[in-house]
């Protein structure tokens, strides 16, 4: 019983970055890289706490904070499709955007509190897990049917290995990445939001805590398969777990250590790799349609 | 385009959020003060208290005032930005602040930078060392008297001296009152991860702590949250907390406002000399607070101990356990 | 002709954004701006500032440019820069007793080793394992960040064992500052002559020219009896030494000890500098400035302004967004494509 317990607890906490992980390996399989994620979920987190506090209800803070991942993607997915400007840099300013962004409207609305911000959370079980967390898992398994299952699945594979190609088949590779794209940042907006009212019932400046980074190592570690990822966020989370266990039984472990785990474990996975190539071959460059 | 929607989407989300940001006093005064503070000053806690401080020297001093969140490798300098600006008194509100004060005080002379922890001085930089580790020592007594279980647990943010000292002595509270009481301490090495705090909250319930204090800054919601969840009893820090949650059943506080002013009051006469000075209980800078919707879970001779306690910390009759750093 | 005009466009766009920034969040705009150019030139520390934010910005950014040339998308500046200040750090723990001129030696040399060595490994990950460079250095920067955190907990932890922070370096160890008031410091003329050696490398040598060659067209440098492998693992080895250099620079000059937080994300924010110089060194000087002025300003606009400092980050934001929409546009513009 207690260890059923134990994995739900896993779940519960490795959902925020999981359902992120989830949406990035969608968007990474059609040729798209988002460092932006972190960003995406700081602005869900504040939408989603902000919705819930005002409205009273957190199931619409919940659509809230995954429609505030849209709304973000989208401003993301005119730069790096529209524009086909470079997807590192556009999702370096998404970051700055959405951490400052969040972080003064949080400021405006919460800085003169003179108590610890609390907005309504999401219902539980007996305290245990919430019907979002439970999810998880058909969210993980749908993502992994529409990319290797799905005739959309096929074309956005196509769009991230040979874009070229793809568009000769008479896919529109821009159609597919923005579709592929604005599907991960609402994911990311889910896991933001879950953060914020599933886990927390408040809000910080640093809610997210590098969430969004670890999730980009995820899809790596994970080989770019919805299933494989889920799995790398869960053993993830259960290292996390241990280590604030073995804290409370007084066995000092460097958590920064911890910290690096996922990173460690993403480039190992790659560099041990005997197949050449994982990552999707177009990843990260930009698309310009020639007419 | 769409980076003029995000400018549009902004300013509505701004309107929705009220009007907020308060109106710049315009002060001729020739006093200026700076508050640098690890986190936002919301926090309820250790930012929370140290900016009452500053808002009393304006109040009462007619300073100009100004606060700024600054961690890590910015702290030099910001501190020097504000020397190069003219500022008279520049706080810096932790341990962390006290070497970059040292050094800076150098190039500077004619600006006083104190930092309210830390034990290095120079001619104009000092440190306002508060005791809090007698709050937390007596409430580690407490816990340990409250506690059904035996096992008492500190949830901490980052692991750094000041927090961890504290922790010390909470357990030595506790191990005052119960020799073979157990002490959990769990660090999240995060400074405002709600989550990360929930989770090690939960962790340490989970191997049987039920009276938990926290150092967990701006990630404390989850600690609460997580106590709450459970239905164990919390105890609060830096700042009166009892109010933050149902399960709070006492804080451990740090009173910082008369000190601030002093302060304020010896810089602007020109009087200041670097130095340390270290405030506890026995001049009302330290105090614990108990929850009365708790105080059922005392046993009977519970709240005298208490008092005897904090008298014999005043008087110097019971030493606590303090980290110099 | 066509950098200076981008350089043009991106500022044109900048402003506008700032503007409308500043606007919506109910900021007086004219007083903000002369604070935001107070900050970056207005007096000798305003100057100081923006000179010491330029120097790593434009080493990183110079570094980025070489890699990029050759074909390889190092975004692994942070680090890099990370690694070569670490390395200054190891270094001052051995050489500490031998005095400051050969520690500055000694130290830059190692500095500009380590960051040579870690992008080393990233091309070397591409070129014999066919894992892409973008996607190993994106990690890397995160387990150098985590390590240095660890490190100065551990190994690199000052003497006393209490603070987690590196020993902090003396005023003698240190990079002498000529106006101790100011953060100017005199390993900042690193730059200039960095900025003419990347420049004479790249277009007046013959290894500059298969660095370039390499990136356009590998195949034609293979016919030429060169292998590209070598060029490229060659370019990384001096990207990753500036950024290097950069670090232990900063280390030695202007922070003086290793702690969190060390890089204030001055290699994430080379690669906009990088592109906005559009891969010319003194492009990338001047983009450099450009955001180190921004950056030194909007420190003094939120310190000494009504303006919270997290809309500063939302104003640099829209600095680098703002860049990337005028680049882009420019680009697109000129190869005649869907904008």
């Amino acid at each position: 019983m207690t260890w059923i317990l134990v994995i739900i607890g896993i779940f519960r906490f490795a959902a925020p970055v999981a359902f992120a992980a989830i949406g990035e390996t969608i968007s990474e399989k059609s040729g798209l890289i988002n460092i932006g994620i972190e960003g995406i979920m700081m602005m869900a987190a504040f939408t989603a706490a902000l919705v819930s506090e005002v409205t009273g209800s957190p199931w619409l803070g919940l659509a809230a904070g995954a429609g505030g991942g849209l709304v973000m993607g989208d401003i993301q997915s005119g730069f790096v499709i529209r524009l086909a400007a470079d997807q590192i840099v556009v999702g370096m300013g998404l970051n700055l955007l959405g951490i400052g962004l969040s972080r003064t409207l949080y400021r405006i609305r919460w800085g003169g509190a003179d108590a610890i911000v609390q907005v309504p959370e999401l219902p539980d079980f007996g305290g245990w897990a919430d019907p979002v967390v439970l999810t998880l898992p058909f969210v993980a398994w749908g993502a992994h049917w529409l990319i290797f299952k799905s005739r959309w699945g096929l074309a956005a594979r196509a769009a991230g290995e040979y874009p070229e190609a793809a568009e000769s088949a008479g896919f529109s590779v821009q159609m597919i990445r923005f579709k592929a794209h604005l599907l991960g940042a609402l994911l990311a907006g889910v896991g933001g939001a879950y953060l914020s009212l599933g886990i927390s019932g408040s809000f910080s400046e640093e809610l997210t805590a590098g969430r969004g980074f670890v999730a980009i190592a995820l899809v790596t570690f994970g080989r770019w398969k919805p299933m494989g990822v889920l799995g790398a966020a869960l053993l993830i989370g259960a290292a996390e777990q241990l280590q604030f266990w073995l804290q409370g039984l007084g066995l000092g472990v460097p958590h920064q250590l911890f910290g690096a785990l996922p990173y460690v474990l993403a480039l190992a996975v790659l560099a041990a790799s005997v197949q050449r190539t994982r990552a999707p071959q177009a990843l990260a460059q930009p698309y310009i349609k020639v007419k | 385009m769409r980076i003029f929607w995000t400018v549009i989407v902004a300013a509505l989300l701004l309107s929705g959020c009220g009007k907020g940001a308060e109106e710049a006093s315009p002060s001729d005064s020739s006093f200026k003060v700076a508050l640098l503070t690890p986190g936002p000053v919301n926090d309820a806690g250790w930012s929370a208290l140290a900016y009452r401080g500053l808002q009393a020297l304006e109040t009462d001093l007619g300073a100009e005032i100004n606060n700024e969140v600054v961690k890590d490798a910015q702290i030099r300098d910001s501190m020097r930005s504000y020397a190069q600006d003219g500022y008279d008194l520049v706080i810096g509100h932790g341990y962390e602040y006290n070497a970059p004060a040292v050094e800076v005080a150098g190039d500077f002379p004619d600006t006083v930078f104190v930092s309210t922890s830390g034990g290095a001085t120079a001619a104009n930089a000092g440190s306002v060392r508060f005791k809090l580790e007698e709050g937390f020592f007596v409430a580690g007594a407490v816990a340990a008297m409250m506690s059904e279980t035996g096992v008492v647990g500190m949830i901490g943010g980052p692991d750094v001296p000041s927090i961890k000292s504290t922790f010390k002595a909470f357990a030595a509270g506790a191990r005052y009152v119960n020799a073979d009481v157990d002490v959990k301490e769990i660090f999240t090495g995060k400074n405002a991860d709600v989550a990360a705090a929930k989770q090690a909250t939960l962790t340490a319930i989970d191997q049987g702590a039920d009276v938990l204090i926290h150092q967990a800054n701006a990630g404390a919601a989850g600690f609460f949250d997580a106590c709450e969840e459970r239905g164990v009893l919390s105890m609060g820090a830096n700042s009166n907390q009892n109010a933050e949650s149902p399960s709070v059943a006492a804080s451990a506080i740090i009173v910082a406002t008369p000190v601030f002013l002093e302060l304020g009051r010896r810089v602007k006469a020109g009087e200041y000399t670097g130095e340390v000075t270290r405030m506890g209980m026995d001049v009302g800078a330290i105090e614990f607070v108990l929850n009365p919707a708790h105080v059922d879970r005392l046993p009977e001779d519970g709240a005298t101990r208490i008092e005897e306690m904090q008298d014999q910390i005043k008087s110097g009759d019971l030493s606590v356990p303090m980290d110099e750093f | 002709m066509k950098e200076a005009l981008l350089v043009l466009a991106a500022g044109a766009g900048l402003a506008l954004l700032l503007v409308l920034t500043l606007a919506a969040f109910g900021q007086d705009v004219g007083t903000s701006l002369r604070l935001l150019a107070d900050g970056a030139f207005g007096d000798k520390y305003g100057i100081g500032r923006t000179a010491v934010r330029a120097c790593p910005l434009i080493l990183c950014a110079l570094g980025l440019t070489v890699a990029w040339r050759a074909g390889m998308y190092n975004i692994g500046g942070e680090g890099q820069y990370l690694t070569g200040a670490v390395a200054g750090g190891f270094i001052y723990q051995v050489v500490s007793g031998v005095g400051p001129v050969v520690f500055h030696v000694v130290g830059l040399l190692g500095a500009a080793a380590a960051g040579a060595g870690l992008a080393w490994f990233a091309g070397w990950l591409e070129v014999k394992r066919g894992v892409q460079v973008v996607i190993s250095t994106i990690l890397m920067n995160f387990i150098v960040l985590k390590l240095v955190e660890w490190l100065v907990r551990g190994p690199l932890q000052e003497p006393n064992g209490l603070l987690p922070t590196s020993e902090r370096l003396s005023r003698e160890m240190m990079l002498a500052r000529p106006d101790p008031q100011t953060d100017f410091h005199i390993g900042i003329w690193v730059v200039p002559i960095a900025i003419l050696a990347t420049w004479f490398w790249l277009y007046r040598t013959r290894a500059g020219f298969l660095n370039r060659a390499v990136g356009e067209n590998q195949h034609a440098v293979r016919a030429a009896g060169q292998k590209p492998a070598h060029l490229r693992l060659r370019a990384m080895m001096i990207s990753g030494a500036l950024c290097g250099l950069a670090g232990g620079i900063d280390y030695m000059g202007w922070a003086g000890q290793i702690s969190d937080g060390f890089s204030q994300e001055w290699g994430f924010i080379a690669i906009p500098v990088a592109l906005l110089g559009a891969l010319n060194p003194f492009g990338v000087a001047a983009a450099g400035v450009y955001f180190a002025a921004l950056f030194a300003g909007s420190k003094e606009l939120e310190r000494f302004s009504q303006l919270d400092s997290s809309v500063v980050l939302v104003v640099q934001a829209a600095a680098v967004l703002g860049i990337v929409w005028a680049a882009s546009w420019m680009k697109n513009r000129q190869q005649g494509g869907s904008e």
